[in-house]
């Protein structure tokens, strides 16, 4: 029984312990924070580190165009994060495409693994175009895309081909460069 | 005494949860949602995710060494069980004993025992019950293997953080959400033997809302015919038992999360013909067969804070059942049966609470305590003719434990992550559990890890109270003890290929095993003193486009230290190799699956021989729009194998399925 006391003394110490913390926090708590949560944070702000070249967009009001092939959870989830803001006084546009001829207008595009088996023929007919392609499949910055999602553990990194970015004439800041996990060049 | 002030405890117990549990939503009502569109590309990176797949990037920075598999595998190689895809894990095998299948782990696989030393979790819910802790793997585990995320499998002890039964491993199995399923899906299958399987699943996010119900029948015939040469005589219709494989289920499933909040309810029943006569019955007798059922709830708070806080508080509910009807030759006309019933009866809750804080980077420290409260562990036994009350065994019992660990960057590329746990139980000595780890990553494609951790596992109700001859009680068991020295080595040797070794050295003492008392009695006592030495070598790899090949070999030699002699039950070599092509551009998947398990002795003073077995299965993604097909063959080889019996099966060994199919039809009327 005094064994039991001292257990339960540990026990309450621990749950106030525990407790305290959770009032005192500041700033806005997260849920459980899915992959494609983090996925789509990371697509809204991948573009406040990319320059498009000189005129591409034709007006400092022109909107910029996040677009997602063919996978509505996470046009869904993307659209929430994006809300109404805007990155350099562009409206954000959050657009769900059904193939490659739609993406053309786009400036950045996110080819899903469930949209993978198109990764060649999505990234053949961009080129020449200046559309930041982002992947999550091994495959997708050999065939010539520009970022790449990696899970690593529990945590989603990203891999970026400079190469790739230089042809599509998109200027990565060196801050986007330092935080990628590989830079290919 | 202590009896007395159980209740009282319990009920601190309780009102401490709740106190947290509620404290903790009333600060959740202030807050808001976080805004991931702020953050900053480093704090993205740092988020722990949840759902994360682990295609061909093993964890790292785990103190420990892991297996992940995911749905995917899962389709793509027309694993039907969980005992199917833990037969492909390196360092692991199964035994079936033609009615429950058992997980050998480094070299130990007891004769008889129903995996006590292996933790199960969904979810992380305990599954292991009560009365047998049987963690339950075969067609009578109670989740569909097609609702199965992924899988994570921890090989070694860690007590220090689950307690109980996580000796040589711990097995949790990630169910899918709601967006995995995303609309409806029907799933239907047919397979040898008159096998027939169905699945009708939902699942649908509005907004913060999520929701998942599944359920799934399944009915199986079973071999028309089991030849037993045991059994091969004119007043055992020739060794064949007929008719008596039949294995039929039924599973249901419903996860529900709103916010932070997760309820998830779990039912699954399994009834199984026993064919092999078990305990002593009559052979080809149909009657003889065991029905389990284990139902679950468990909800979940599951908080990411800022300040670098997790928190997780847990309340459970479990009930697990078990009815043996045993076909026992009659005293009077041995050709007449009279049958045996068997029951166990198992009811728990119980409710955990965790927090982790980040304090730097990399500095994470986990502290959590757990309650559990075994409000019924019944066994009882009956004769029906004439009827005869053999044993009405009530118990109850309770247990609770509190754990740290700590993961502490020591320099840039070494890390400490060392934990202990103390569980209090009212009938057994406390156990009080340390694990340390150091991982070393002097670059970042190698990963070096050195791990020491004991563990240890509290004798069941079954091994102490269960008295039906010819077993006899032995209230006096105590927990058995298991210390273990490990290290991995994981290097990524180019993009495309990754190596994984580990050797290790494992001693356990007080091993619980059934021995013969005077007479022909059985008793469980803690006899066997064993060590276990051995080295894993796995070789991952992918290429550009397609191929993706795992290749794993390991090399165990378990011994019993008093009498220098090789366990049974135990291969000294495991080979397999999982090959997966892609094909039509990822539409198609063909996969072969080879195994191979070294011969071993059997508790019979017998031995099975080795034998390789071969499965391959071709795998269609969309084949038709919502449409996804899986052709398997399994044993293509047509492999005559056999695996050790368990206790009370009087055969020498068990015959297992020669070449057998399955065809599975899967529709997603979702978007995917």
């Amino acid at each position: 029984m005094n064994q039991w006391h001292k257990i339960r003394v540990c026990c309450f110490a621990l749950g106030m312990g525990l407790i305290a913390p959770l009032c005192r926090s500041e700033f806005a708590d997260a849920q459980v924070i899915s992959e494609s949560q983090v996925k789509a944070a990371y697509l809204f702000s991948f573009t406040k580190f990319v320059e498009w070249p000189a005129g591409t967009f034709a007006s400092a009001t022109d909107p910029i165009r996040l677009c997602i092939l063919n996978d509505r959870p996470f046009q869904a989830q993307l659209t929430q994060i994006a809300g109404n803001k805007q990155i350099a006084g562009h409206p954000v546009l959050v657009i769900l495409v059904q193939d490659i001829k739609q993406s053309r207008g786009c400036h950045e595009l996110f080819v899903g693994s469930s949209q993978s088996h198109e990764n060649v023929q999505i990234i053949d007919s961009l080129r020449g175009t200046s559309v930041l392609t982002v992947g999550e499949t091994n495959d997708f910055l050999e065939h010539g895309g520009i970022i790449n999602f990696i899970v690593l553990g529990d945590h989603v990194q990203f891999q970026v081909n400079q190469k790739a970015a230089t042809q599509a004439r998109l200027h990565m800041s060196s801050q986007l460069l330092s935080v990628a996990k590989h830079v290919f060049k | 005494m202590e009896i007395s002030s159980m209740p009282s405890i319990r009920a601190l117990l309780l009102a401490s949860l709740i106190f947290i549990v509620g404290a903790g939503n009333s600060c959740a009502g202030q807050q808001a949602l976080p805004d991931l569109s702020e953050a900053s590309l480093e704090q993205l990176g740092n988020i722990q995710v949840y759902g994360a797949s682990m295609h061909l990037q093993p964890s790292g920075d785990a103190p420990s060494s892991i297996t992940v598999i995911t749905a995917d595998e899962i389709q793509e190689h027309g694993y039907r069980t969980l005992a199917d895809i833990l037969r492909s894990v390196r360092s692991f095998y199964v035994t079936y004993d033609r009615n429950y299948s058992s997980i050998g782990v480094r070299g130990f696989a007891q004769p008889g025992d129903y995996n006590t030393r292996i933790l199960l979790l969904v979810d992380g819910h305990r599954m292991n019950d009560d009365v047998y802790d049987d963690a339950m793997i075969g067609t009578e585990f109670p989740v569909d293997v097609e609702m199965i995320q992924r899988i994570e499998i921890i090989r070694g002890p860690v007590s220090s953080l689950y307690g109980s039964n996580a000796l040589f491993a711990v097995i949790n199995v990630i169910t899918k959400r709601a967006q995995d399923v995303n609309g409806l899906e029907l799933s239907a299958e047919t397979a040898s033997f008159n096998t027939y399987k169905g699945r009708i699943s939902y699942g649908r996010a509005i907004g913060q809302l999520q929701f998942l119900v599944s359920g799934s029948f399944y009915g199986s015939r079973g071999q028309n015919q089991l030849f037993f040469p045991e059994f091969a005589s004119s007043q055992t219709n020739n060794g064949v038992a007929s008719h008596a494989d039949d294995d039929q289920l039924g599973t249901a499933l419903a996860t529900v999360s709103f916010h932070d909040f997760t309820l998830q309810a779990a039912y699954g029943t399994r009834e199984k013909g026993i064919p092999t006569a078990s305990y002593g019955t009559i052979f080809n007798n149909a009657g003889t067969r065991t029905t389990d059922s284990h139902e679950y709830v468990d909800t979940r708070y599951d908080r990411i804070l800022s300040g670098n806080w997790e928190l997780l508080a847990r309340l459970f509910y479990d009930r697990y059942t078990y009815q043996g009807s045993y076909m026992n030759p009659s005293a009077l006309d041995p050709t007449q049966a009279n049958p045996n019933m068997d029951f166990a009866d198992g009811k728990w809750w119980g409710t955990q609470v965790q927090a982790t804080k980040t304090v730097f980077k990399g500095n994470r420290i986990t502290a959590g305590g757990e309650y559990r409260d075994n409000i019924r562990q019944n066994q009882s036994n009956y004769d029906l003719k004439p009827y005869s009350l053999d044993l009405n065994d009530n118990r109850n019992s309770f247990t609770g434990g509190i754990y740290l660990q700590d993961e502490v960057p020591i320099t840039k590329s070494l890390a400490l992550n060392a934990g202990i746990r103390y569980d209090y139980y009212g009938d057994v000595a406390a156990s009080t559990d340390p694990r340390a780890a150091l991982v070393y990553r002097p670059q970042s494609k190698t990963n070096l890890k050195l791990i020491y951790g004991k563990a240890f596992r509290i004798p069941n109700v079954y091994e102490k109270y269960y008295s039906i001859a010819p077993n006899v009680s032995n209230p006096a068991l105590r927990p058995e003890k298991l210390g273990s020295t490990e290290f991995v080595w994981e290097q990524n040797l180019s993009n495309h290929l990754w190596l994984s070794t580990s050797a290790f050295h494992i001693t356990a003492g007080g091993l619980i095993n059934q021995q013969p008392e005077a007479g022909n009695l059985l008793i469980f006592l803690n006899v066997q003193n064993v060590e276990s030495n051995g080295t894993e070598l796995e070789l991952k790899g992918q290429l550009p486009h397609g191929l993706e090949s795992v290749a794993s070999y390991s090399f165990q030699e378990a011994k019993d230290r008093d009498t220098r002699q090789f366990l049974n039950n135990s291969p000294r070599h495991l080979g397999k190799l999982d090959l997966v092509q892609p094909l039509l551009q990822r539409k198609l998947f063909a996969s072969l699956d080879a195994q191979y398990r070294s011969g071993m002795t059997t508790f019979t003073s017998g031995s099975v021989s080795p034998f390789p077995i071969v499965d391959f299965d071709l795998f269609g993604q969309r084949i038709r729009q919502h449409l996804d097909l899986s052709v398997s063959l399994y044993n293509i080889l047509d492999k005559t194998y056999y695996d050790p019996p368990s206790t009370g099966v009087p055969e020498g060994a068990i015959q297992q399925d020669g070449r057998t199919f399955r065809v599975n039809m899967t529709w997603h009327l979702g978007e995917r």
